[in-house]
């Protein structure tokens, strides 16, 4: 039941702030959220480490059999491949909002009822158990996206942020295509087929069907990352989103499609995963390699981290089809880690962008000067980001290339070229910005305080949490990681 | 009767609405076209007429053929109402030269 | 099945249409043309209740002529429900000097009558019949803006295109009734199995089948038969091209349905192929060349014939599960549909065009249908811009609305034939179909534009609002209507 409240509990907060005054439409959206987060922390510390779906639910949604079972259900469970999403996804959001408050957007009420009903739609998107349950909310999560980015984005905002609806919603109705397939596809039980995601892991599809299936799955989830060709619309999108839209996209929304691969891709198709996973795995390293390339050139500091948040994606798909418990694990809390990192690096742009009015790194330089507690989080996240050991995204990394390279030795050294290229860009950008001599711009940079400091504080210990003691991350998924393995051989 | 018979009045049939389906397509001008629907329709009650020569029940082809004319003879009335609408606005009926709705 | 059969005055809707009729005919003898509105809706609901009187049984009325099931009545249900909006939503024609209302009510309701024939006949004397009492009550309706030249235009075109149509429909009964000796569906669907099973040369039953189909496909404006489409419904006034695009639609999908399954469905394997082909050209078609409209109304011409394809291809995969679907989906195209014309009306109203730009009398009455008469629309008028949104939602089938569900029905039916490709070339055309369902949305939310607060009447107000809550509420719970079927 806890999982239903997951998604409800959003869904009511936002409509009580829809309709709430302006003033108070922040303050509310808050508690919303930290409602969730409290949610999610019962749901945390009460997991048990094994391999079952807890604090389920289960409703007949639409034909089901006389007997009220199968058909398309509303079900949803959290396992432990979904637990880390989850668990981002409730510690991202509050963040987020806590970001904002010393920002004012207009209209606030609809802007923050938006956010919450993208957390809804993101946790259904983690818990759905029902393979139309998951559409659906895969979907749904686009709808408050788009018309965040597109209602309070930047200049150019309608055409790019068209682009990448359009785009996506391409991408998902292919996945529709396939689920609709598989659906009919499941034996008849008293008169009804079922689209529970278990029971398609049971099908026995032939190889060519696995084959399609898998392409439309992969190009859905591929383009949702993105993965290499499929990520045209993602720098433009990020860069003219407003920064809490782009916190969410690449925050959270961006694994709902590492999540896909996880879920649904592996264990549906294993047979299709492998005539094609290594194709996917190419794809996955030309994009980490191409994406660090372009970020290390780039001057504008959400692009530069719009490219590295492409560069990381690509490695976490390497590693989930390397089809190792490693480089699942690896994806697993790399999406956590990634999660907390890139929020944070956006952040300190978005700061950054407040306080000097530009994000273009040849026009910044010298902040450290005078802003102790800015230049301590900023190196904390961006050691994170490095995969730093002792840091978040070290477990991570580390992890998903020995997958990689348990795989295939040179997929593996190429996809260790990340380690370094990140390490170059994230280390310039920080050179860039914070070092050097202040330019005109940057002279008079006031240092963080209040709120702005909480969301780096919370997301510094993070870091190190994940980066000290990642065993209590991983044991928890581990039982569900092995299980699944059991489906992909 | 004579199956030769009706095998001639299907290829009359079949002529008469052939001839009406090319007014049909090459006539530009709204009566004529409407002459060629009616002949068509002609088409059409001929052969269910000959058509009901082989039915047990005889009736049923003629009755159908009875309901044709009723409706043609509705349609007509109100094409041409149409026609003389049109007619008032733009001083010509020929299809061709109908073009407002294009922009 | 065991028929049990009544005779006539148990039809009671087709009686109580046709009656209410000529009662609004005699209303409209009187002064005031307050009454009309009220009392068309009226009659509306009572037609709508008789018509579920019989749920749960399958009779047979006028000595085998017509069928009523739950499927019939369901079908029904939704041309009346879809038809109710319709009128509810003509409030204004009650201050247009120039409207006869008493005539347009009493012609809605007399096309019914004809659409519940095409639903339930069991007869092609009864489809034909029902057929043109439709058809030639549009073509009245679609010319019923007399000072309009573009609305005469259409009505002509509209005419000459349709009764071509039914020539070749009829032609087409005339060579099955030669070749099966019936007219009754049944009959000709017996006529089909055994013929089939004996071999022998069935070359005229399938002339006759083709030209029957080609018929129908024209009323429901299929591709390659679709090019009236644009013209007619962009030259009827609003209101009866919201009309035309639902009630016309789901009563021509009905009666393919309906002749497909009965009669032809022995045959599945000559038709499918063909009707496949139809589908795909309507799809692209359809929804390629919406992309390149300027004005709304026109898009929306388009929009609907690819959402004939979408219907087709629950046709295609004819099996038990195309009964509901085709249902669902007309209920929930009709809805947006009926929706987004209801707030295209109250902006195009707002927004008469400049007579002088078109430098003649004929255009006096024209108003601006284009897409940037939305701009800004959702920030003085949220509630019209949501309405608008929600219905463009369904129409472009994303979840959370009826759209997707009425999607995701079609496309279960195809998938159990196994026509896989069919269902990849619609989901492509359902993301083409998105860019231009969004510029409306991206016109009223994110453009800045010089809309007024728009003054809506309340129970039009009420309808839109009714109209967007049963989009969502079949778009979270489907069942609900699923339970009926």
């Amino acid at each position: 039941m806890l999982t239903l409240f997951l998604i409800l509990f959003p869904i009511v907060a936002a409509t009580a702030v829809l309709f709430s005054t302006d003033t108070i439409a922040k303050t509310a959206a808050l508690i919303g959220a930290i409602g969730e987060l409290v949610i999610v922390g019962v749901v945390f510390f009460t997991f048990v480490a094994n391999d079952q779906y807890q604090f389920g639910f289960d409703y007949a949604w639409f034909g089901a059999a006389t007997n009220g079972s199968s058909g398309v259900r509303l079900s949803g469970a959290i396992d432990g491949i979904s637990l880390l999403p989850v668990v981002l996804t409730g510690l991202v959001t509050p963040l987020i909002i806590l970001s904002t408050f010393k920002q004012t957007y207009t209209r606030p009420t609809s802007f923050y009822a938006l956010i919450l009903f993208m957390q809804a739609a993101l946790m259904g998107v983690f818990v759905a158990r029902d393979g139309f349950l998951f559409y659906f909310f895969f979907e749904a999560a686009l709808i408050p996206i788009y018309f965040l980015a597109a209602m309070w984005g930047g200049e150019n905002r309608i055409a790019v942020t068209f682009k990448f609806f359009v785009y996506t919603i391409f991408g998902s109705l292919l996945m529709l295509v396939a689920l609709v397939y598989l659906y009919r596809q499941t034996p008849l039980v008293s008169g009804a087929h079922s689209a529970a995601i278990a029971d398609f892991y049971a099908l026995n599809l032939s190889a060519k069907a696995q084959g399609w299936v898998f392409w439309a799955f992969f190009i859905a989830f591929a383009v949702k990352m993105p993965l290499f060709p499929f990520h045209t619309w993602q720098p433009d999108t990020y860069v003219e989103s407003p920064t809490p839209a782009t916190m969410l996209l690449a925050g959270i929304m961006l694994k709902m499609g590492v999540y896909g691969l996880i879920r649904l891709i592996l264990p549906i198709v294993p047979e299709g995963v492998n005539i094609w996973g290594s194709t996917a795995m190419i794809l996955a390293v030309i994009g980490i390699v191409y994406g660090a390339i372009i970020a290390v050139r780039q001057r504008d500091m959400k692009r530069l981290i719009a490219y590295s948040s492409f560069s990381h994606v690509g490695l976490m798909a390497a590693g989930v089809f390397s089809r190792s418990e490693m480089g699942l694990q690896g994806a697993l809390i790399q999406m956590l880690a990634h999660g907390v990192n890139v929020v944070g690096l956006f952040f300190i742009a978005e700061l950054i962008l407040q306080r000097t009015g530009t994000r273009q790194l040849d026009q910044l330089g010298g902040i450290t000067r005078n802003t102790p507690r800015l230049t301590v989080y900023f190196m904390i996240i961006l050691l994170g980001s490095v995969a730093l050991p002792l840091t978040n995204g070290f477990v991570g990394e580390f992890l998903l290339l020995s997958g990689v390279y348990g795989y295939n030795h040179y997929i593996g050294l190429a996809a260790g070229l990340t380690i370094i290229f990140g390490a170059v860009y994230m280390l310039r950008m920080y050179q860039k910005s914070m070092f050097g001599q202040p330019a005109p711009r940057t002279a008079t940079f006031v240092d963080l305080a209040g709120s702005d400091s909480y969301v780096l504080l919370i997301l510094c210990v993070f870091v190190f949490w994940m980066g000290l003691y990642p065993a209590s991350f991983l044991k928890l998924t581990e039982p569900a990681v092995l299980n699944l393995m059991q489906f992909i051989k | 009767m004579n199956p030769s018979l009706s095998y001639s009045l299907l290829f009359v049939a079949a002529a008469l609405f052939s001839i009406g389906l090319a007014v049909v397509i090459t006539k530009r001008h709204a009566v004529v076209v409407l002459m060629g629907i009616e002949l068509m329709l002609n088409a059409v009650n001929l052969n269910l007429v000959a058509f009901s020569q082989y039915d047990p029940s005889r009736l049923q082809g003629q009755v159908f053929s009875l309901f044709v004319m009723i409706v043609a003879a509705a349609e007509a009335a109100v094409a041409l109402a149409l026609i003389i609408q049109v007619y008032r606005h733009v001083k010509t009926v020929v299809l061709d030269e109908l073009t407002d709705l294009k922009q | 099945m065991t028929f049990q059969t009544y005779d006539c005055l148990q039809m009671l809707p087709i009686i109580l249409l046709s009656l209410s009729g000529i009662a609004l005919l005699f209303l409209g003898f009187q002064k005031s043309r307050a009454l009309l509105l009220p009392a068309t809706l009226l009659f509306l609901v009572i037609a709508f209740v008789a018509n579920f009187l019989d749920w749960g049984k399958t009779y047979m009325y006028f000595r085998d002529m017509l069928l009523v099931n739950n499927l019939a009545m369901i079908f029904t249900g939704v041309v009346l429900l879809s038809t109710f909006m319709v009128v509810s939503l003509s409030g204004s024609l009650a201050d247009d000097e120039d409207a006869q209302p008493a005539e347009y009510y009493a012609i809605l309701l007399f096309s019914l009558v004809g659409a519940i024939m095409m639903i339930g006949f069991e007869n092609l004397i009864m489809l034909f019949v029902g057929v043109e009492i439709l058809s030639v009550a549009m073509y009245i309706l679609t010319g019923s803006d007399k000072r309009n030249l573009r609305s005469n235009e259409a009505a002509l075109k509209y005419f000459l295109m349709g009764a071509f149509a039914t020539g070749i429909l009829l032609f087409g009964i005339a060579l099955l009734y030669g070749a099966t000796g019936s007219f009754v569906l049944s009959g000709i669907g017996n006529y089909a199995h055994s013929a089939t099973n004996a071999g022998g040369s069935m070359l005229l039953f399938y002339v006759g089948m083709f030209m029957l189909l080609i018929g129908m496909l024209f009323k429901v404006s299929a591709a390659p038969f679709h090019f009236w489409t644009p013209d007619v419904y962009d030259g009827a006034p609003s209101l009866f091209t919201a009309y035309m695009s639902t009630v016309v639609k789901t009563a021509g999908f009905a009666a393919l349905l309906r002749i497909l399954s009965v009669s032809f469905s022995g045959v599945y394997d000559f038709w499918w192929v063909a009707m496949a082909v139809v589908t795909v050209l309507t799809l692209l078609i359809g929804n390629i060349t919406a992309v390149y409209q300027a004005s709304f109304k026109r898009m929306m011409a388009y929009s609907s014939i690819s959402h004939a394809g979408y219907l087709l291809i629950g046709l295609v995969g004819l099996s038990q599960a195309s009964k509901p679907a085709i249902a669902f989906y007309s209920l929930a195209y009709s809805l947006s549909t009926i929706a987004a014309f209801g707030v295209l009306m109250l902006v195009a109203r707002n927004r008469p065009l400049n007579a002088a730009v078109f430098g003649d009398q004929t255009t006096l009455a024209r108003t601006d249908e284009h897409y940037d008469a939305f701009n800004g629309l959702a920030r003085k008028n949220p509630l019209l811009g949501f309405v608008m949104a929600v219905s463009m939602l369904s129409l472009a089938g994303i979840p959370l609305t009826a759209g997707f569900w009425g999607k995701f029905m079609v496309f279960s039916a195809a998938a159990d034939r196994g026509a896989v490709w069919l269902l990849v070339v619609a989901v492509l055309m359902s993301a083409v179909g998105i860019y231009y369902y969004f510029r409306v949305v991206i016109a009223m939310y994110f453009r800045e534009g010089q809309t007024d607060t728009i003054r809506v009447a309340p129970f039009y107000r009420i309808v839109l609002i009714a109209a967007t809550v049963l989009t969502l509420a079949l778009g979270l719970l489907p069942n609900l209507f699923q339970g009926l079927i």
